[in-house]
Order: C-alpha cells, then structure tokens, then sequence
C-alpha cells in the first residue's frame, strides 16, 4: 500500500499505521514534514520512503535545483535510520521507462553510493515480507 | 595540428537505444544531447565531455565522449525526454573504447545481412542490403578506395 506523504503529523500516523508498505512524495511535504522523527519511525517500522526518477528528468533549472537538494535530505537522513528506500520512475508512459542502470545513474546526480542505489532497486521485496510489530490489514 | 598517437585523446563510446523505435537524424540527437548536457551540467562539463554523435541506425546510435566523463554522459542521455520536441527516451545499453564492439551488440537489422570475405587475398567486411546493394569496407585506415567486383564475386558473397 502506497500512501502520499503530508504535514509532519500526517506523516508520522501514515508511518505508524498497520498495512502501509510505502511513503510516497515525501519530497513535496511542507517544510520539515519528514523529520528525523518521522525518520526514525520509518526505520522502526520498515515503511518505505518512495523517490521518483521523474522529476529529476521533467523538472529544469531552479526547480530541479531545488528537487535535488530535497532528494540530497532524503537520503542524508536515509544515511543516518537506515530506513527503505524504493526508487521507482513513475512511469505513465513507455518513453519514461528506465532501467535500473539509467535508475542508479540520475540518482547518483543526488547521492554517490551506488551500493546504497542499487540496493534500494530491491526493497520492496524486503518491504513486502516484513516481520516485526506492523502487520497487514 | 597532428598529434602524436600517444597524446592524443582516449574516447570512450556509448551505444544507445532510442524509444520510441523511428529513424532519428544524428542532428536531432546530437541537439537533444546538448541541450541535457548543459541543463544538468552547464558549461564547463559540455566543454570538457566532447559529446558526438558518431553512427546511427534507425532506433540505435553510437555516441562518443571523452574517457573519464562517460558516467557523466549516461546520466545526461538516461535525462533526456524529448528529441525534436517529441517525447522519447534514450536508454544507453553498453560502454566501450571501440565502436566495432558495439556495432556486433546492435540486434540484428533484418534490413541487411553481414558477414566477411576475402577477395585478392584481402579480408573484407560485406554487408548485403536487401535491394541487392553490396558494401565492401576492407579492413585498415583507407576506408575511401573503391572496389569494383564481377558477377562471379556476387554469387561467392
């Protein structure tokens, strides 16, 4: 289960909530919407945060400056929880189809840990067979 | 100014595969490239990459850089979405110092048959279009001589 991100409080009972597998668009939360809180919770209970490839690609100058530098956050705090990643393209279409080569190559514009990249191609398998305190609904 | 071998520049070659699947014009790519390049990286990486189009063939072409900077040209072509103003992709499936290799990587055109031949004790490199045009490319640095072949040689090839 996909769930978009919002305010901090919102994001904090999403986390906690049985059932959810992922955050998504935690990038376009308010300011400080996904604190070192919300972190924290998202490691304890293996939840995913959701990165999507496509605003790096759609996105032009000042905004994707600013993309990246909320992407940069993301994975500062990733660096310190250890929580999942799910890197996905978002894809509608097959022009925005990308492979896990041309995945790890835009994010690595974000982060340089390629290991990290390519581990985080293959959390959902990890996410989908959790085991701990969050059960499914 | 002709350089030495040795001082010359190291290129790295980067074989693409454009979606969707239409013939492209190396200009076409060559400005969608530029334009990533300088979007992502600005001026002085563009400077520095040397990004050229070198062959295309229908949905695959060959892109050159400089080595060192191929990884920064991977992202720029995986960045692009448009070329021509119309929305394609263009995926890099492999890297490499020579274009033969990955000229032997590009699936199959079953527009044409290849294969090799050696006449007057030459070898040759033959590519047989399907309206019956034959191409002879020998192997060395003078490409640009022609080769005029009989009746007989058409029906070895």
């Amino acid at each position: 289960m996909y769930v978009q991100a919002g305010d901090a409080g919102y994001n904090r009972s999403a986390l906690t909530t049985s059932g959810v597998h992922v955050l998504m668009d935690v990038q376009n939360s308010p300011k400080d919407g996904f604190d070192r809180y919300c972190a924290q919770l998202a490691a304890d209970c293996e939840v995913g945060v959701g990165l999507s490839v496509r605003p790096l690609i759609e996105l032009i100058g000042v905004a994707r400056q600013k993309m990246i530098r909320k992407y940069e956050e993301i994975f500062t705090l990733q660096n310190r929880y250890e929580f999942p990643l799910v890197l996905s393209s978002h894809a509608s279409d097959i022009t925005h189809l990308k492979s896990p080569r041309e995945m790890v190559r835009l994010f690595s514009m974000v982060w340089e840990d390629e290991e990290l990249l390519m581990a985080s191609l293959g959390t959902i398998h990890q996410i989908k067979n959790r085991k701990g305190p969050v059960m499914e609904v | 100014m002709r350089l030495r071998p040795s001082m010359r520049e190291n290129f790295r070659y980067i074989l693409v595969h454009i979606i969707p699947e239409d013939t492209y014009e190396s200009r076409d790519i060559y400005h969608a490239i530029a334009d990533s390049t300088m979007s992502l990286y600005g001026d002085t990486i563009t400077a520095q990459m040397w990004p050229s189009v070198m062959q295309v063939f229908g949905p695959y072409a060959i892109i050159r850089c400089r080595r060192g900077l191929e990884k920064h040209l991977e992202t720029t072509l995986s960045a692009i979405s448009q070329i021509q103003g119309r929305p394609a992709a263009v995926h890099p499936l492999r890297t490499s110092g020579t274009i033969r290799t990955l000229k032997e990587k590009i699936p199959g055109d079953p527009d044409n048959r290849s294969g090799k031949a050696i006449i007057s004790g030459n070898p040759y490199d033959v590519i047989v279009s399907r309206g019956g045009r034959i191409d002879l490319k020998e192997k060395g640095i003078y490409h640009d001589i022609p080769r005029y072949i009989t009746e007989e040689d058409t029906e070895d090839l």
